[in-house]
């Protein structure tokens, strides 16, 4: 590749990728106040949880873990994508993933630390948690969920920040119309970094022993969810193949909602020759691969116990697939995973973006449902049922104060992301450039970049 | 002569009202006398019903014995007074104490009878059963205290994965001393 053209398309990458920080989304504003009011009627619903007690909610003696403990599993679910894509994908020397770091990245970070407050949510006294700290018991899966999600958000947040330094630097040396505050906050994160050879020593160590261990630690934090539940002797929960079924689960929901975020991001800013066609054809096909792995195990959880139906499993199966909770396992099943399986089995549509964006829609939509399938059927099925209790306890239909809650951890996890693309590149300025240089630009999925090079010397 | 109804009334409820403190006034405050002893299977609890005031036996009081369990009273039986005012019950002797010192606390209680007043009266009696909880359970899965092994393991995998944490955050600390270093070539 000749090198001056690689000096223009480094530019015309820096220029293009540098504009979309501090840049203005498409109806932005509408987006921000919608979300804001949202999260704003859901902090105003915990301070009446706090202040009434778990009874304003619809939680009761059957079922004591809710929508709060589903969207835990959900977020923990959804935060596997950075794993998935910076480590599994670098490992496996999967060039195109370049553009895609600092977004899985992000997704990452965000979930994970919703994940991290949905159990403070569930809680009805929540200044008990210093009590995990102070008498915690080395063999509950509590303790382990809990300390494995606070290592992964640190985690996250030291491999967010590592390959963010020579794009802060970037940003500090040509982003000098910023404001005062935000050129200081550049400067800090860039680390005096120059680029030199020493430089780029530490910072490829760094990144390579992060690639190297946030994936064991992403996975256990999703294995110790599962734990979470599994470890206990009800019927549903009892099995070994949990982990792996949620580890499983994770990875798709996550590669769904990567897609739906890329397409979110390339369209808001624009950034169609970096998030192209490839990417979303590319991650099409893993979301295929992950869904039919998905459907594997939902064969083997729900298939082999319903064939004996015996047991303290007969009951709940019923439920599960005829009884009250059937609509909602029936639409996961068939919307969530038979019909995305079908549907990207063709060629054509996971090369069409929107078909995409669309299944991955179906998976994601469903894989939210799935965690309320997880829980809650389980809970109303317990081995010894309560005598004499109200009618109520034994049903669950969460309260307006748990949707608002709920509704305000999605708002926030969404402005948490808007948030970090407000103030940093959305894609890796470095790695794509690197990228270029090493593989050229087919290698990484970018799209007619000389084209648009062309365009911009028109233009001037 | 003509009565009118609501004399009649007016003087059904004196009537009624008299009845009524005169019922409540021939009630007696009791005392109840109680005392522990015990064979090779049982506790024996003696109870001896007796007037507050004339020390004379009661008859015909019933009175219901508990022992204090953590979150309430256990029924351990009842019997009504003959005309001596002693009656007794039993219950094993390998029963767990009230606290964890091994006391059983007895209850006698006298609730809603014609000859006597509401009462309790507790006494106290020492269990012959060994609390477990005076001999510690081994390190367990499911005991107080983790086995070596988990807190090997655990604290193992956490230092470790924090230490590399820790490492990176010190590669950053060199990023930032290397700036304007001669020997560094810019590339």
């Amino acid at each position: 590749m000749n090198s001056d053209l690689i000096r223009e398309e480094r530019h015309q990458i820096e220029a293009e990728l540098l504009s979309t920080v501090g840049r203005r989304y498409k109806k932005e504003k509408l987006v921000i106040t919608v979300l804001s009011l949202i999260a704003i009627a859901g902090i105003i619903a915990w301070i009446v949880q706090l202040r009434e007690g778990l009874i304003v909610t619809a939680m009761r003696d059957y079922v004591s873990w809710g929508i709060y403990i589903s969207l835990l599993f959900f977020f923990v679910g959804i935060s596997l994508i950075g794993a998935l894509v910076s480590c599994a994908l670098r490992f496996s020397g999967a060039t195109w993933r370049y553009p895609l770091t600092r977004i899985a990245e992000a997704i990452t970070l965000s979930a994970v630390f919703f994940a991290g407050f949905m159990p403070v949510l569930d809680m009805g006294r929540p200044e008990r948690l210093y009590f995990l700290i102070t008498h915690g018991r080395i063999q509950s899966p509590i303790l382990w969920d809990i300390a494995a999600i606070v290592t992964y958000l640190f985690g996250s947040l030291i491999f967010f920040y590592l390959p963010l330094i020579p794009d802060a630097a970037l940003m500090r040396d040509r982003l000098t119309n910023m404001p005062a505050w935000k050129r200081k906050l550049y400067k800090m994160m860039a680390a005096g970094w120059e680029g030199n050879y020493l430089q780029r020593k530490f910072l490829n160590r760094g990144i390579k022993i992060m690639s190297v261990v946030i994936l064991p630690v992403a996975i256990s934090v999703h294995t110790v969810s599962a734990w979470l539940i599994s470890m206990t002797m009800r019927a549903g929960w009892n099995t070994s193949i949990m982990g792996p079924y949620f580890v499983f689960g994770a990875l798709m929901a996550g590669c769904a909602i990567m897609i739906i975020m890329m397409s979110i991001l390339r369209n808001g800013y624009n950034l169609q020759h970096y998030l192209s066609h490839t990417h979303f054809s590319k991650l099409a096909v893993l979301l295929l691969a992950l869904t039919c792995t998905y459907l594997y195990f939902n064969i083997n959880k729900y298939g082999v116990p319903a064939y004996k139906m015996q047991g303290d499993e007969k009951e709940l199966l019923n439920d599960l697939l005829l009884g009250r909770h059937a609509v909602l396992f029936w639409v996961t099943q068939i919307f969530g995973l038979i019909i995305p399986i079908i549907m990207l089995s063709f060629q054509k549509i996971r090369n069409s973006i929107r078909w995409v964006v669309f299944v991955s829609w179906l998976v994601l939509i469903c894989a939210l449902v799935n965690r309320y399938i997880i829980v809650i059927p389980n809970m109303m099925h317990p081995f010894i049922p309560i005598q004499g209790a109200p009618a109520g306890y034994a049903t669950y239909f969460p309260t307006l104060i748990e949707w608002l809650v709920s509704a305000a951890a999605m708002a926030g996890f969404v402005l948490v992301m808007i948030l970090l693309f407000k103030a940093f590149p959305i894609v890796t300025i470095w790695e794509t450039e690197e990228g270029v240089e090493k593989a050229g630009d087919e290698a990484i999925g970018l799209e007619n970049m000389n084209v648009k090079v062309n365009v911009l010397k028109n233009e001037n | 002569m003509k009565i009118e109804m609501r004399n009649i009334l007016a003087m059904l409820f004196l009537l009624f009202i008299a009845l009524v403190t005169n019922a409540e006034g021939e009630k007696k405050n009791g005392n109840i006398d109680l005392k522990i002893s015990s064979n090779d299977s049982m506790h024996v609890v003696t109870a001896t019903v007796t007037d507050a005031a004339t020390k004379i036996p009661l008859n015909d009081v019933e009175v219901t014995f508990y022992i204090k369990r953590m979150f309430g009273l256990m029924n351990i039986g009842n019997a009504t007074t003959d005309s001596t005012g002693i009656i007794s019950t039993v219950f094993p002797i390998k029963m767990p104490g009230s606290d964890t010192l091994g006391n059983i606390i007895v209850l006698a209680k006298v609730e809603d009878n014609d000859v006597m007043n509401d009462t309790v009266f507790t006494t106290i009696a020492k269990s012959k059963f060994l609390f477990p909880a005076s001999t510690p359970l081994e390190p367990a899965i499911k005991s107080a205290h983790a086995p070596l092994w988990l807190k090997i393991t655990f604290w193992m995998l956490l230092g470790g994965v924090w230490g590399l944490f820790f490492y990176c955050l010190f590669l950053i600390v060199l990023i930032n001393r290397n700036k304007n270093k001669p020997h560094a070539v810019i590339t």
